[in-house]
């Protein structure tokens, strides 16, 4: 994908004015007509602890375009975790700047999508009420987004269980019901933070397809948090692999196959050799993946 | 299914007839030890006696029992209000919590019922000062369950709903409060019992009405009976008011009773 552009560090060239986001933009290559819809430019993120400052990020830069599937890969401590926290605005970073859709983060971010690896649904409310939660602290209209979440519930199987309560579904019903509500109001850009990570293989495989299917239908940014290297590939645009202590971008893998992608792709040679590039990757870096 | 499967069947499903079962046979057993030992009635009262006095005796008893729940749900009530209050005061800020609460738990380290005396000195004798003991006695569970159930509220769940663009007050209310429910329920519950204690403690220095002044009186008698048919009326009176919660939390945190099924074991005393 040749609209992207990953910076390994800063070069400080874009500090401060909001004019310097078409700058790289321009400088991006000519068939880049798509905008980018997160930059991330020099981010670090230091946390104290008893024993002194822990470095959680050591200057990462990323851009992702509009309408990108990126995938951060890494064995846990690499910060990717908290790197999507830092994008999501939930925590600020220690330094560097984050931009989505040209504007600085600098607060929670209130124009996108989040799933966690637990889907965090209020006990108490029904799927559709849990769903229209977003509307609700929205002030969204209650009528048209009530029929929006129930398509978007029927489209992820979910149909059948409004009324039931978040206890009464399976872990990968209640994370489906979790990424219906990021997508209620329909935001450029869902942050996903290991949402199948909790669940089992079979469930894990089924919800990647149906991800991916939501993805082609709607096209959003997507940056999605993973230590699956299986999944990062199925559902990717681009991979990048991230090294532990402290959390640095080892590389970037563009994924180089067609949509849509099915299960039986991980074993064709193409697929296995995108693993095998990552597994050098962590391999080079001593981690055990 | 022949008729003793189909008894022992609705029994397994019926868990009180067995519980009432117990209850007659100790009754029954209280009164063939009385009569068997020969018991004097004024250390041991037959159950019929005591249940005579009940019935007989209600004409003295209810005012009695109505003025000693008056001031069990006043200080109840006040414990709720206040305990509640408190929780989200000490809870709106890190600071206000950390220097407070070592406070409140060493307040909590008083044995609160030495304190009647000199609550009577301030608030004289009566219902002030039995509400207060009662107050003083609910409020702790109160307050720790309220704290309890508010910060325990999971952190993704504040983060989802940040990342909606809720403010704090819409956290607040259809996040938080809602997540605390149960734990201010649970402390309700043991507080409920902790307030009957709390307006009797109140009673016995010195009301001149209200089941602990019918107690005391029953007692400088060795009326036996009556003091068993006080503390009857008095049980009723807690078991209401816990039951009353019950209800009140069967209806407002339904989601949470379907997990876990009506469960009526009181949580202290």
């Amino acid at each position: 994908m040749p609209m992207l552009r990953i910076d390994g560090r800063c070069d400080g060239q874009f500090d401060g004015q909001p004019a310097s986001v078409h700058d790289r933009m321009t400088a991006m290559p000519a068939q880049a007509t798509a905008r980018p819809s997160v930059i991330i430019d020099d981010v670090s993120q230091v946390y104290p602890t008893r024993n002194g400052d822990y470095l959680a990020l050591d200057r990462v830069s990323l851009t992702i375009a509009q309408g990108e599937f990126v995938s951060l890969l890494g064995p846990s401590g690499c910060g990717k975790s908290t790197l999507l926290k830092a994008v999501s605005g939930l925590t600020r970073h220690t330094s560097g700047r984050i931009e989505i859709g040209g504007h600085p983060v600098v607060k929670p971010q209130t124009d996108i999508g989040i799933v966690f690896q637990e889907p965090f649904l209020l006990e108490w409310r029904s799927v559709l009420r849990n769903v229209m939660l977003q509307a609700e602290f929205r002030k969204l209209d209650k009528a048209v987004y009530t029929e929006k979440a129930r398509d978007l519930l029927e489209r992820v199987g979910l149909g059948g269980f409004l009324d039931s309560l978040p206890h009464e579904l399976s872990g990968g019903m209640r994370q489906r019901a979790a990424i219906c509500r990021a997508m209620l109001h329909d935001p450029s850009l869902l942050l996903m933070d290991e949402p199948f990570g909790a669940l089992d293989a079979m469930t894990r495989d089924n919800l990647n397809l149906l991800l991916q299917d939501i993805w082609l239908r709607s096209p959003k940014t997507v940056l999605f948090v993973t230590h699956g290297v299986t999944e990062a590939i199925l559902l990717s645009d681009r991979v990048v692999v991230m090294s532990p202590r402290p959390g640095r971008i080892a590389e970037v893998i563009t994924i180089d196959l067609p949509r849509p992608r099915t299960l039986k792709l991980r074993a064709t040679p193409e697929f296995g050799r995108y693993a095998h590039q990552i597994h050098e990757v962590f391999r080079s870096l001593g981690v055990d993946s | 299914m022949d008729l003793s499967a189909k008894i022992r069947n609705y029994i397994r499903f019926h868990n009180w007839i067995l519980t009432v079962i117990v209850v007659v046979l100790m009754i029954a057993a209280w009164h063939l030890a009385i009569v068997a030992f020969d018991v004097q009635p004024f250390v041991l009262p037959k159950p019929a006696d005591v249940l005579a006095s009940v019935i007989y005796g209600a004409g003295d008893f209810l005012p009695a029992a109505l003025s000693t729940t008056k001031s069990i749900l006043g200080g109840f009530l006040l414990a709720v209000g206040l305990g509640v209050g408190l929780a989200l005061v000490l809870l709106s800020s890190r600071t206000l919590e950390r220097a407070f609460f070592p406070l409140l738990v060493g307040a909590q380290l008083v044995p609160k019922v030495a304190l009647a005396p000199l609550l009577t000195v301030w608030l004289g004798i009566g219902r002030p000062t039995e509400i207060m003991v009662a107050f003083l006695l609910s409020f702790f569970p109160i307050v720790v369950n309220t704290m309890i159930g508010i910060k325990g509220v999971e952190l993704g769940k504040l983060d989802v709903a940040r990342s909606m663009g809720a403010g704090p007050m819409g956290i607040f209310i259809k996040v938080t409060l809602p997540s605390a429910l149960p734990s201010i329920f649970a402390g309700m519950k043991v507080a409920s019992t902790l307030a009957v204690v709390g307006a009797i403690v109140g009673e016995f220095i010195g009301a001149r009405d209200g089941l602990g002044n019918v107690l005391l009186t029953a007692n400088s008698n060795f009326d036996t009976a009556t003091m068993f048919a006080a503390i009857l009326y008095l049980t009723v009176i807690g078991m209401v008011l816990f039951f009353a919660l019950e209800l009140i939390e069967h209806f407002s945190i339904p989601w949470h009773h379907s997990k876990r099924g009506l469960n009526l074991t009181p949580g202290g005393a």
